[in-house]
């Protein structure tokens, strides 16, 4: 519940911001939908476009929509600047400082929050149906008059600050955070989304204006909106919430990281367990390499029954946790993976884990894996879309990554026609291990 | 099994998130659904050998959630068992003779479904989702678990390997030492002091006829309770129900034996725990509760709304006077009913810079000032309003809903109070609130614990150290 008010860094939550960039797991992707109602193209008089699943049953709207330029967009002397603007999104508009839109949006059960990834700015919005009108005149509010008080501004500077300084000592936080500066070098994503303490000394209001400016436009606008309002009602709506905003938005090309060779890096530090993160970048997969690579990373990966939880875990005991996954952002994507294992054990799980992804790699999946994959992907297409919000965050991510409006209606399909040949050459791509960087955080023998 | 420690305390991202939210909150609430077009409301039936199973019908997405709540964690082991509840729970996936080791994680894993366990002091949960259709097999598979598990050796050995990695991943974070200092206090020699994971020493004792004697003694029907949320009636389920969990045997009589709290803390107790992977000071107030099942259910409803008052977002007085103030990233308040005592704890993250003792008091000043006079008549009816209004969000999401109604059913509550509880919120006056929340913050019976930094500490304590002091 209310889950837009959280800002959290949990491991998972910074290894997303650091290394997906923008990306959704794979393991959320849908398939069959014919039960669910159908996706809906809306084009507002204005010629703003939304994507819309209506659903009445519950009496909620979940409203979400991004700019694509987040971090990566940042100037070079300003890391945080798209940080801040996202964070002080709901911070106070127009006449209402924090505190007095706060209570506004409370008293009706509403709520709206930004958040800051590398490729773009997210707002996430929910209301109850009974609520919508003062709900949605507040978000038109702060979206065309934000106030950028000096209050919330210095607590996202310290709230920036504090997490900085919590990820310099957590195993996790100083893992990712090399492994993104071997994977990424001097690209924008190798720092965190935050800035860095130089740039978060400097940084005023004023930057994030001249970012907001910049960046928050109708031409890079992405609008995906579920439950209980229908097309009619989200055309008008659409020109109204963001008839403030310029028409173009000036963005800035984001250099594309180089590819290393393999470089192995081990941190000293006093831990029970070690902690392994690995990966490499590699250029985009298109859709149908795309789908052969997820089939891939269900049968390297899946919990309980991929290879490397049956032979990492289960036959040598060598970790507790052992996963790779993708993470695909604009224009490239990282193929990644982690693993804890005691201190005496951790060289031998890594180096079986690289040779586990390599050898299915080169030898292929058994027809059995394949269909099993297969099936595991079709069936979980529910699974991810069981509520409002899950249903709007599945619209955003098939506009952030171009699929067509079919995509949910034609998944089953597109995943039936996958065979062992598209595996295999998906996996030549995904799998670079002579480029492969890897960090361990733990004890240095 | 991969997340298979259901532990507040071991992450540490409650411990710097904006609100420090707490991730088990035994009971979190919901509401009878609004509209004529929703689908029928829970409803809960109980099988001749003692299985109660509740249905949580959403016909929105053809999913289903399958979960299984035993009434055994670790609270039911024995002084040299600590952690065994868990371990079993990990063994519970190595299979029967009807269903072989893996057939179970193959089904799941076919339908395209999720799977995982949670072991905690009070229950220990299996839990499943996956397409409809996949529902007969998977009660089939969760009934033929509840009695005709086979451990092997080797599968034994290879599990102790497993629990210890997870126990050393555990023992890296602050989290473990923080909740052995803090629960020593709150909790004395009750089995909460302990933590369901278990200790390196109890782990390394863990072998095949330990964890099968610890399944012999407790798993059974009558401790059990299956709540099936998602596209299903009762109807279908009592069906199903009766080709698969009513075949189980009722095992013998309920070998529960209450634990009773005996060595409760008295006083007010501060424990200070120095930790190298912590960058900033994280301080923790609690304060005892009767048992979810010895509290008047007005009471925990009042107390439920007290902490969200005092506790649960930006205009809550926490986040005014802490967070607002520059003295913190985050505040927050929740409130955990369990089955032999529970707790409503404060807790805040301070900024970096901020001392401890300034931190602390600001704390100290607005939990006296609450204790003293209570929260104010607009405070409540702002804040009562937003609780109600957000209770359509739980109808949205039946995982949770599911959850929720296991976890409050495990610790004595009925599907009626659960159901019941957005009415009783709606009927609160500020002086039940009052009451209630005065009463609790005036017991003296209180445990701070504060987690600094390592370089903050006290010459000559280590990580694993920890400095108690009592006070009144």
């Amino acid at each position: 519940m209310m889950t837009f008010l959280n800002r959290h860094s949990s491991f998972t939550r910074l290894a997303a911001s650091a290394l997906v960039a923008g990306g959704m797991l794979f393991a959320l992707i849908p398939g069959h939908a014919q039960a669910i109602e159908p996706v809906q193209r809306v084009v507002s008089p204005g010629g703003i476009e939304a994507l819309l699943i209506e659903s009445r049953e519950v009496g909620l709207i979940s409203f979400r929509f991004s700019f694509a330029g987040g971090a990566a967009q940042d100037p070079a002397d300003r890391l945080g600047a798209a940080y801040f603007a996202g964070y002080l999104f709901n911070e106070g508009a127009g006449d209402f400082d924090t505190n007095a839109l706060t209570a506004r949006l409370s008293r009706i059960g509403a709520g709206f929050a930004g958040d800051t990834l590398q490729g773009g700015i997210n707002v996430n919005f929910s209301a109850p149906s009974a609520h919508q009108e003062e709900a949605f005149k507040l978000l038109k509010l702060a979206i065309s008059a934000p106030r950028y008080d000096n209050e919330p501004m210095e607590r996202a500077r310290r709230s920036a600050l504090a997490s900085l300084e919590q990820e310099r000592v957590s195993p996790g936080g100083v893992a990712i955070r090399r492994l993104a500066q071997l994977l990424y070098g001097s690209s924008r994503h190798a720092q965190p989304i935050q800035g860095t303490p130089e740039s978060l000394a400097v940084i005023t209001t004023a930057d994030v204006k001249t970012f907001r400016e910049r960046v928050f436009a109708r031409d890079n606008l992405r609008v995906a909106v579920a439950g209980d309002i229908d097309a009619r009602a989200l055309s008008a709506l659409l020109d109204d919430l963001f008839a403030s905003l310029p028409a173009k938005a000036d963005l800035r090309p984001a250099a594309i990281p180089d590819t290393a060779v393999s470089h192995h890096e081990a941190i000293n530090m006093d831990l029970a367990q070690s902690i392994v993160v690995f990966g490499s970048t590699l250029p985009k997969l298109d859709a149908k390499q795309s789908l052969a690579a997820n089939v891939f990373t269900q049968i390297l990966s899946a919990s309980f029954t991929g290879r490397l939880f049956k032979i990492v875990r289960e036959r040598e005991g060598l970790v507790y946790s052992v996963s790779a996954a993708r993470g695909v952002s604009q224009d490239w994507e990282t193929f990644w993976g982690s693993l804890g294992a005691a201190p005496d054990k951790s060289e031998r799980a890594l180096a079986m884990t690289l040779q586990e992804i390599e050898r299915l790699a080169k030898e292929g999946p058994s027809p059995e894996e394949i269909e099993d994959a297969k099936s595991a992907l079709r069936g979980s297409t529910y699974l991810g879309l069981d509520t409002s919000s899950n249903l709007s965050a599945m619209l955003l991510w098939m506009l952030e990554h171009k699929q067509p409006d079919t995509f949910l209606a034609e998944y089953d399909a597109a995943i039936a026609s996958i065979t062992i040949d598209d595996v295999r050459s998906a996996s030549r791509l995904l799998v670079r291990l002579d480029h492969m960087q890897s960090v361990s955080v733990g004890k240095v023998r | 099994m991969t997340q298979a420690l259901q532990f507040k305390f071991t992450r540490l991202r409650e411990l710097h998130s904006a609100y420090v939210l707490a991730a088990v909150i035994a009971i979190v609430f919901l509401i009878m659904p609004a509209h004529a077009k929703q689908a029928a409301k829970p409803s809960e039936f109980t099988l001749a050998n003692g299985l109660r199973i509740v249905v949580v019908p959403d016909h929105r997405v053809p999913i289903i959630t399958h979960m299984v709540f035993y009434r055994i964690g670790s609270v039911d082991e024995r002084p040299d068992e600590n952690g065994v509840a868990h371990y079993l729970e990990h063994l519970m996936f190595k299979g029967t003779p009807k269903f072989p080791r893996g057939e179970f994680d193959r089904v799941v894993m076919r339908g395209g479904g999720v799977q995982n366990a949670t072991t905690s002091h009070d229950t220990t949960v299996y839990h499943q989702r996956l397409p409809r259709r996949g529902l007969e097999r998977l009660m089939a598979m969760e009934a033929d678990r509840m009695e005709n598990l086979v451990i092997d050796e080797a599968a034994a050995a290879t599990e102790r390997a497993i629990v210890k990695e997870e126990y050393l991943g555990n023992a890296n974070q602050p989290g473990l030492p923080f909740h052995y200092a803090t629960a020593g206090a709150l909790f004395g020699n009750h089995p909460y002091a302990l933590a369901p994971i278990g200790t390196g020493e109890s782990i390394a004792t863990f072998d095949a006829a330990l964890a099968m004697r610890f399944y012999r003694r407790h798993y059974r029907p009558s401790r059990a309770i299956v709540v099936i949320g998602g596209d299903v009636t009762e109807e279908d389920v009592r069906v199903l129900a009766e080709r698969t969990y009513a075949r189980v045997a009722s095992g013998e009589s309920d070998p529960e034996t209450p634990v009773e709290l005996a060595s409760a803390a008295t006083s007010a107790q501060r424990v200070v725990v120095p930790h190298p992977r912590v960058s900033a000071v994280h301080i923790r107030r609690s304060f005892l509760t009767p048992s979810a099942r010895a509290m008047p259910i007005k009471d925990a409803t009042a107390l439920h709304l007290f902490s969200y008052i005092v506790g649960n977002g930006t205009p809550s007085r926490l986040y005014q006077g802490l967070v607002v103030k520059g003295l913190a990233s985050g505040a927050s308040g929740s409130l955990e009913l369990r089955r032999y005592a529970g707790t409503l704890s404060f807790e805040t993250t301070a900024l970096p810079g901020v001392p401890t003792e300034t931190l602390e008091a600001a704390l100290d000043r607005i939990l006296r000032e609450i204790a003293a006079n209570g929260i104010n008549e607009h405070e409540f009816n702002e804040m009562k309003l937003r609780f109600l209004a957000t209770r359509v969000y739980d109808e949205d999401n039946t995982l949770n809903r599911a959850n929720t109604i296991g976890h409050s059913l495990i610790v004595g509550w009925s599907l009626d109070d659960v159901l019941g509880f957005k009415q009783r919120v709606e009927s609160l006056t500020l002086a039940d609130v009052n009451r209630v929340g005065r009463a609790l913050l005036n017991d003296a019976r209180t445990v701070t614990g504060v987690l600094i930094p390592q370089d903050q500490a006290q010459p000559g304590a280590s990580a694993e150290g920890r400095s108690v002091t009592t006070s009144n």
